[in-house]
């Protein structure tokens, strides 16, 4: 599974048990769950596919839903979506929304922020959900991005891979392709960004070139 | 009496001989029972040997019997009360039942069962006395004293027979109404007025005369055919029981022949 | 049981006793014939009541008039009248006579089986009584008359409701279109399924209206910025007013200092550039309103910003670029192609 759907369904686990009952025609689970999750899907949409503004906007309705409950677990795990999001599609930062919350969030959570974080020193893989524990556990070296089915993990994987710079150039052309397989203009953009620059830092001008033309054609559709 | 061997194809010939070859007889018996009925109805008939002779056959025919004759009647009348009115309620048809017993036992069976009983006891006595007193020859002695056999003798016992018949017919009918209307109402007097209007619906006047007169005929041959038959044998020793086979038989059929011919005029 | 010879045996009292019994037979036949007509209704008095019938079918002299239940009168005589209708007599036996009133009903019945029943009804026992030689119409009802409508009626009820309940009937279709309808109502979405057909179009329906629910709040939300961004510049101008016009106030201060009125002027510059920017942060704001308005389907894709922000993390990374440079120089074949 991937992270961020691993992290979404972690995040409504505690709402997971409503929705089994409404599944089984019990009551019908509460609505911030239902709420939260329309968001949060609308906003992984929205921000893969490059609408910035929509992509904020959902995710702060999302939040704001989840902040209802006061439970910072549920919380914490939307901020972890929206930074693995953006270790995707390779824009880094500290996490900053998830910070305040590291607290209450639970060892999982913050084992997920390491992991993303690149602080991969004494993290305990246990709590890493499933597709990313073969990653640390092979350290990078070669093709273990080829393993992870999710296309969202293996991008997420990518990313945290190219930040602690353990990442190999079949894993740079698998992580374009993937991106490119779902029309994820963000990451597809981020990952044909750096291609180019390492052709044209290999003086590649052609290659570079053709990278160039791929890109202006996803950006080519102006409004 | 000369024993005769048995065989039934003299029986046979007996049987026919008593009943179909002489039509002679049946038309003496005719005669004297008219000769007795209009006898009967003049009173200078009634001198006192032949009151003695009539009060002698009442008394034996009906005298000795009355008590005995009236419960077995009464006995049988019960039991097919119960068993008419018992089945009938039943199926819910109780108004039907009791039609039906004051039809059948009082107007039919009663009659018929009481000329049956004098007859069997009575007749057959009588034909026994008339038959040796013919062969005695002590009416041809009574005749020859100048004093009428037929007045004397024959005509008395023919009055007291019907008197018997229609006696122990009647008594006994009462009997029968009165144990009808035990078996349906008990000894409650609020069902006499239903009972009088069924069996009022039954006796209509032509029901009643019908019996009246079928009673008294039935008297009338239970005297009339053994007399008949008995004077009509020759005056021979061994002739008596003869006389009584004839006799008897005779006024066996008389009686079915009577009954039956009342049924059609009733019912037909 | 046999006889003594008859003139052997004195029998004592003999005429007593035949005299006896004689006498007995007399007084029992005649107590039988007074028996008979009492039970006859010889004694009674009666009055008579004719009832005219179209059909006498079932009726026998004899038979009883009955008044509830009981029987009140007995049929004479039947005849065929000089109209053609049947005419019953009846005998009414006076003290019977008090249950007919002139206005009593006196009906004919016939059921399937047994004799015609004939019944008096009275309404009202204070009306005059029914006089002698009354004549009055019978009605007339007969089980087996009526059999035949009955058994018709009965037919074609049983084919109607053949038709009706026959496999292709449209009380039929309607029964399964009304299930069918019930199943989907019973689906996850319940009636709204059941309205549109399936649970994929609820499903869309539900999901519209809660972006048009979240966009309604997005507006709130911005007009309600709108509000303290206008308050603020309301305040802000109050603000400049004061400061222009109020105590210790530009104008105040202008006859004096040129420090104070050019400070004053900085003040009031810098609370315009203020406004400006308040205006502006209002500028945006409606222009986002605008545009969450204009696109509900939250197609703004804005791809000109995507650029400039792709463009800026790629600026950030470049450090990282070149490390994976380092290790690993850009070969055309194994980076552009499917691994």
């Amino acid at each position: 599974m991937s992270a961020a759907r691993r992290l979404r369904a972690a995040s409504l686990a505690l709402a997971g048990t409503a929705l089994i009952a409404a599944c089984a025609g019990g009551p019908p689970p509460p609505d911030w769950t239902l709420n939260a999750r329309s968001a949060l899907e609308g906003y992984e949409g929205a921000y893969l596919r490059g609408n910035a503004r929509v992509a904020e906007f959902e995710f702060e309705r999302g939040r704001a839903e989840l902040a209802r409950t006061g439970r910072a677990d549920e919380v914490a795990h939307a901020e972890l979506l929206r930074c693995a999001l953006r270790t995707a599609s390779l824009e880094f930062d500290e996490c900053p929304d998830f910070a305040p919350l590291a607290q209450d969030a639970g060892a999982p959570a913050r084992a997920y922020a390491a992991y993303l974080a690149g602080r991969w020193e004494g993290l305990d893989v246990s709590l890493l959900p499933a597709a990313h524990r073969a990653v640390l556990a092979r350290g990078g070296e070669g093709g273990a991005l080829g393993a992870i089915e999710e296309p969202l993990a293996r991008l997420v994987a990518a990313g945290v891979l190219f930040r602690i710079g353990r990442i190999a150039p079949a894993d740079i052309a698998a992580a374009t392709e993937t991106a490119s397989a779902n029309g994820w203009r963000r990451p597809l953009l981020a990952w044909l960004g750096v291609q180019e620059s390492r052709a044209q830092a290999a003086g590649d001008r052609d290659a570079a070139a053709a990278i160039r033309r791929r890109i202006e054609l996803v950006l080519g559709d102006k409004r | 009496m000369p024993q005769r061997p048995f065989s039934i194809a003299r029986d046979l010939t007996e049987l026919r001989g008593a009943l179909i070859d002489r039509p002679a007889s049946w038309l003496r018996t005719f005669q004297f029972a008219a000769e007795a009925i209009a006898t009967a109805l003049s009173p200078s008939a009634y001198d006192e040997a032949a009151r003695r002779v009539a009060a002698r056959q009442i008394y034996f025919s009906a005298w000795q019997v009355l008590g005995w004759f009236t419960l077995a009647c009464a006995a049988i009348s019960f039991v097919l009360i119960r068993i008419v009115v018992g089945t009938a309620q039943d199926f819910g048809l109780s108004q039907y039942a009791l039609e039906l017993t004051v039809r059948v036992l009082v107007l039919e069976l009663i009659p018929l069962f009481a000329a049956l009983f004098v007859a069997l006891r009575s007749g057959a006595a009588i034909n026994t006395e008339v038959a040796l007193m013919h062969i005695r020859g002590e009416l041809e002695a009574l005749q020859r004293s100048g004093r009428d056999p037929l007045h004397r003798e024959l005509v008395p016992r023919a009055i007291g027979s019907v008197v018997a018949v229609m006696l122990l017919t009647y008594l006994s009918c009462t009997v029968a109404l009165v144990l009808a209307y035990l078996a349906m109402y008990g000894f409650s007097p609020w069902g006499i007025t239903q009972f009088l209007r069924i069996t009022g619906l039954v006796y209509d006047w032509v029901m009643v005369t019908g019996m009246a007169i079928k009673t008294f005929l039935f008297g009338v041959v239970v005297a009339a055919v053994p007399i008949t038959a008995a004077l009509a044998v020759p005056r021979e020793q061994g002739m008596a029981a003869i006389a009584v086979q004839r006799g008897m038989v005779r006024l066996g059929a008389a009686i079915a022949m009577i009954e039956g011919v009342f049924l059609v005029i009733m019912y037909v | 049981m046999a006889d003594e010879p008859q003139s052997s045996l004195p029998i004592r009292r003999a005429g007593l006793k035949a005299t006896l019994l004689l006498t007995l037979t007399i007084a029992l036949v005649a107590a039988f014939v007074i028996y008979v007509l009492y039970a006859r209704g010889a004694f009674e008095t009666t009055q008579r009541l004719v009832l005219m019938s179209d059909n006498s079918e079932g009726v026998s002299v004899g038979s009883d008039l009955t008044f509830s239940g009981f029987p009140v009168g007995r049929v004479r005589r039947i005849e065929l009248a000089e109209t053609g209708q049947a005419r019953i007599e009846i005998d009414v036996p006076r003290k019977d006579g008090r249950w007919l009133r002139t206005t009593s009903v006196f009906t004919l019945e016939r059921g399937l089986v047994g004799a015609a029943r004939l019944r008096a009804f009275t309404g009202n026992l204070e009306d005059p009584p029914l006089p002698d030689g009354a004549v009055r119409f019978v009605l007339r009802g007969d089980t087996a008359e009526e059999l035949p409508v009955l058994i018709a009626n009965l037919r074609r009820v049983i084919e109607n409701v053949e038709a009706m309940t026959a496999q292709n009937a449209p009380i039929n279709q309607s029964m399964v279109a009304l299930r069918s309808l019930a199943e989907r109502m019973s689906g996850r979405y319940g009636a709204l399924s059941g309205l549109l057909g399936s649970d994929e179009e609820a499903k869309k329906v539900i999901a519209a209206i809660e972006r048009a629910n979240a966009l309604l709040t997005s507006l709130d939300g911005a007009t309600k910025r709108l509000d303290t961004l206008a308050q603020k510049v309301e305040r802000t101008v109050d603000k400049a007013d004061e400061r222009v016009f109020g105590a210790g106030g530009v104008v105040e201060a202008a006859s004096g200092v040129m420090d104070e009125t050019r400070k004053a002027v900085a003040q009031v510059n810098i609370l315009l550039v203020d406004a400006r920017a308040s205006l502006q942060k209002v500028d945006a704001v409606l222009a986002d309103a605008q545009k969450i308005a204009a696109n509900t389907r939250a197609a703004t894709e804005d791809l000109a910003a995507l650029r400039a922000e792709v463009e800026s993390s790629l600026r950030k990374v470049s450090q990282l670029i070149d490390e994976v440079n380092r290790k690993w120089p850009f070969k055309r074949d194994t980076e552009l192609r499917l691994p």
